[in-house]
């Protein structure tokens, strides 16, 4: 049902003026007419309309001139055109001309009801579609820039700028003063090193005793000018979401975590070249960005397309002028199709590991299978995969034992990184310890990954940046343990690659 | 505002009043923090010693209580060794409540039956203690207690004298799984004591506490009773580090012991893995 609207009829017989204003009132809307094209527009003009109904052929200005004219001024008003039988023809070019509907002369009122109320309800249906479009993109502030105009803007942002740079083996996140322009990558593939490194240290202290806290934060420990850390890739904000509700949700907010977060601009950037490990798209995710962060580039041959996601990303976005291009329908296009093909390529690289059944279900069922011990075998315990997993946020807690400290009488507490995969874990007091043998740490691994973490925190541990399987000593790869024990097939082996 | 709201890394300083030395092994220490630390029965507090690190403990003094702090300790690697080191007079790092306790509030008008072994009666008293502040709320406390041998009974005079005497609404069932020349009373494990109980199970919670293997046949011996995995509470002990639900030590299936514990009902979880190891 459409609510009450206000409606302008312009026809210049008062008769129909008169019976549509009756028939349109009853439904409960506000009618105003008018006798020719001229006045009906000056009505138009003082207020706002939901819906006009006018007659096609009037002296003086027609109903396509007021359709030409309302439209122009308010697209979002529907327009019905009154004919005569002799001018359907024209009738149908008013619907060309973006018209919602027509009726011919003469009408019964339900006819007339029912047009308006059709007209009505479209209308309201597409400004909910742009009202979501707005939403979606039209509120996100995009340009299209040069790559040297757009270093320029992140490193007027703060004093450490981290830029995406072509090292040796990989990406790594490089500060932007040292890096030269041509060493700049922000396509390519993730850099080495997990995001986490940045806000989560792998060894910090985090408190002293018996003095007081306030001495610590101030210590010039945690950054409080603003840092960007840019060229970060799907699989690494998404990681950096799950790090978000281990260190920012619950009764306790890891202080740390959230003084280096809050100060972050998080810039990330499309892939263009996955590597053979990446998997993003067996976990759900695309090789790009379309939400949570502060900037994001895409690179189109034109130069960058930056796209704002966030108020501190638009307001950045805004203060570029010099050199900025508005972003055309081709750009776009451009990178929609780029964005499909690399997406394509993760994929193909992929088919022959993709199990039947969802990892979740593959894991939460298979606690007993033989496919952990045939695997395990291989794993040599030195957690390298969780040091390098952009997820992994376990830690411990432990003393700085120094002699120094016992003298001085000043204690502190350090944290530092730790893994599950070292035998003694979660070991107890006595010797109990419920993950004793690498089958059971191995077994764990997954089980958080893809069943318990995301029950605990709504999303998987893994976000499929590969770099796990980049880092195995003992060449495992978690793809192709998954596939096995899904059965499928079990066309590759365990460990072996290629 | 206090430290810890900011920093929960942050031990505030306590004092160790006096040290208690309750059997060879096992000493409570009352301590007396520098702000009085607030906390409901069953949670716990991670406790430093200076130069040597922290490990979790449960408060078992009463929560009525706030200026004073007791905690009872058994000697049993690097830390508590060093913590049975510390004399009155000394200072400890205390960082806490953390977790979720027992829900007492669930057990008012029930019969509660108290399970524990060893060291596993530190919460327990905790317990006790607030059962007893609003007695008149309970329907009755049956409270079953196991040591290894007469000399590793802990709170030894008020277990076996004092309490069993506060209310006819308390009654007190002992056993050591060794006796010796002076013990008169019964010897078997903990789980004998849940022989012959007169309590009627339909309106009975159990709360059980103690090691591992103890709290296994303890809990199984109740379901044969007639319990209901909702009806029996377990004071579940992992490996912990942080206490707030950041360093993963303490997980158990989708659990971290120290955010969602440490006590669990056994509905929550039978059915993880790695409940009994
Ligand atoms: C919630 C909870 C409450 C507890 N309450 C008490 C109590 O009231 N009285 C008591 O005597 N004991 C209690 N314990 C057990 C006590 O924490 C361990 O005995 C103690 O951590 C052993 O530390 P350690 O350095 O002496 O041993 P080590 O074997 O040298 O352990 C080194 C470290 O591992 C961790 N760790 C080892 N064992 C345990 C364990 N059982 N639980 C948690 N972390 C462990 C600690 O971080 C410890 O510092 C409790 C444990 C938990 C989880
Ligand atoms: S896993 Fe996907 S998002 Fe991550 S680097 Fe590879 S292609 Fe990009
Ligand atoms: S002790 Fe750190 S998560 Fe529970």
């Amino acid at each position: 049902m459409v609510a009450e609207a206000n409606v302008l009829v312009i026809d210049d017989e008062e008769t129909v003026c008169r019976s549509c204003a009756r028939i349109l009132s009853e439904k409960g809307h506000t009618v105003t007419t008018a006798l020719n094209g001229e006045e009906g527009l000056r009505q138009f003009g003082e207020s706002h309309f939901d819906l006009v109904i006018s007659d096609l052929k009037m002296p003086g200005t027609g109903g396509i001139g007021v359709l030409r004219q309302v439209k122009e001024r308010s697209p979002q008003t529907a327009v019905i055109v009154i004919t005569g039988y002799s001018s359907v023809g024209s009738a149908i070019e008013a619907m060309k001309l973006g018209a919602a509907d027509y009726i011919e002369k003469p009408f019964t009122p339900d006819e007339l009801a029912t047009a308006a109320a059709l007209a009505l309800e479209r209308r309201a249906e597409r400004a909910a579609v742009a009202l979501e479009r707005r939403e979606l993109i039209g509120e996100k502030t995009s340009v299209l820039v040069g790559r040297a105009a757009f270093r320029e803007i992140i490193e007027g942002v703060g004093r450490d700028v981290y830029v995406p740079r072509r090292r040796e083996k990989g990406l790594r996140y490089s500060l932007a003063g040292q890096c030269p322009e041509e060493e700049v990558l922000w396509g390519e593939i993730r850099p080495v090193d997990p995001l986490k490194v940045f806000f989560f240290d792998p060894r910090r202290r985090v408190a002293a005793y018996p003095s007081a806290w306030s001495e610590i934060v101030s210590g010039g420990e945690t950054p409080e000018h603003a840092r960007v850390i840019a060229g970060v890739k799907r699989c690494d904000l998404q990681a950096l979401d799950a790090l978000d509700r281990v260190f920012l949700e619950g009764d306790f907010i890891d202080p740390f975590y959230k003084a280096v977060r809050d100060n972050t601009l998080i810039v990330t950037s499309d892939c263009s070249n996955p590597g053979p490990s990446c998997s993003c798209v067996l976990m759900g995710l695309s090789p790009f960005c379309e939400e949570g962060f502060d900037l994001n580039v895409s690179e189109v041959a034109e130069g960058l397309i930056v796209e704002a996601g966030s108020e501190r990303g638009g307001k950045l976005v805004e203060t570029i002028v010099e050199g900025a291009q508005q972003v055309a329908p081709s750009h776009l296009e451009e990178r929609h199709e780029r964005r499909d093909q690399v997406q394509e390529i993760v994929r193909t690289g992929l088919a022959d590991l993709q199990p039947e059944e969802p990892y979740e279900e593959l894991v939460k069922h298979a606690a007993d299978s033989p496919v952990w011990e045939e695997c395990a075998e291989r794993c040599v315990g030195c957690a390298a995969c969780t040091q390098i997993c952009p997820t992994c946020h376990c830690f411990y807690l432990h003393e700085q034992a120094q002699e120094k400290a016992r003298v001085e009488g000043r204690y502190e507490i350090i944290r530092t990184w730790d893994s599950c995969q070292y035998p003694a874990f979660a070991r107890v007091a006595g010797g109990a310890n419920p993950r004793k043998s690498v089958r059971e740490r191995f077994l764990h691994r997954y089980t958080d990954k893809f069943v318990d973490f995301k029950e605990a925190y709504g999303v998987f541990g893994c976000t499929g940046c590969g770099r796990c399987v980049d880092v195995c000593m003992g060449k495992i790869d978690m793809r192709e343990v998954l596939y096995k024990l899904g059965g499928t097939g079990a066309a590759r082996y365990c460990g072996v690659k290629a | 505002m206090t430290p810890n709201l900011t920093n929960p890394y942050q031990p505030i300083r306590a004092q160790v009043e006096k040290v208690i030395q309750e059997t060879p092994n096992i000493r409570t220490f009352v301590l007396r923090p520098r702000t009085p630390i607030v906390f409901q029965t069953g949670q716990f507090i991670e406790l430093t010693v200076p130069g040597f690190g922290e490990a979790p403990f449960t408060p078992s003094s009463s929560p009525e209580i706030e200026e004073q702090m007791d905690v009872t300790v058994m000697k049993a690697g690097k830390m508590t060794a060093a913590l049975h080191g510390v004399q009155p007079g000394e200072w400890v790092g205390l960082r806490g409540p953390f977790g979720l306790g027992y829900p007492i509030g669930d057990f008012v008008g029930k019969e509660i039956l108290i399970v524990g072994g060893g060291v596993g009666l530190a919460p327990l008293r905790s317990l006790f203690f607030a059962l007893v502040h609003r007695l008149d709320m309970y329907e009755r406390i049956v409270f079953c207690y196991g040591a290894r041998t007469p000399s590793d009974i802990v709170y030894r005079k008020a277990i076996l004298e004092e309490w069993p005497k506060l209310d006819p609404k308390i009654v007190f069932r002992m056993t050591v799984d060794k006796g010796d020349d002076s013990w008169k009373g019964n010897v078997g494990l903990v789980t004998t004591t849940l022989d012959n109980l007169d309590v009627s199970v339909a309106n009975s919670v159990a709360v059980v506490c103690g090691p591992p293997i103890m709290m296994k046949f303890s809990t199984l011996k109740l379901l044969s009773l007639g319990y209901q995995p909702e009806q029996i509470y377990l004071s579940m002990e992992k490996n912990m580090s942080c206490g707030i639900g950041k360093c993963g030590h303490c997980q158990l299936g989708k659990y971290y012991v120290c955010r969602d514990g440490p006590v669990f009902s056994y509905d929550q979880i039978k059915d993880a893995r790695e409940t009994w190891d």
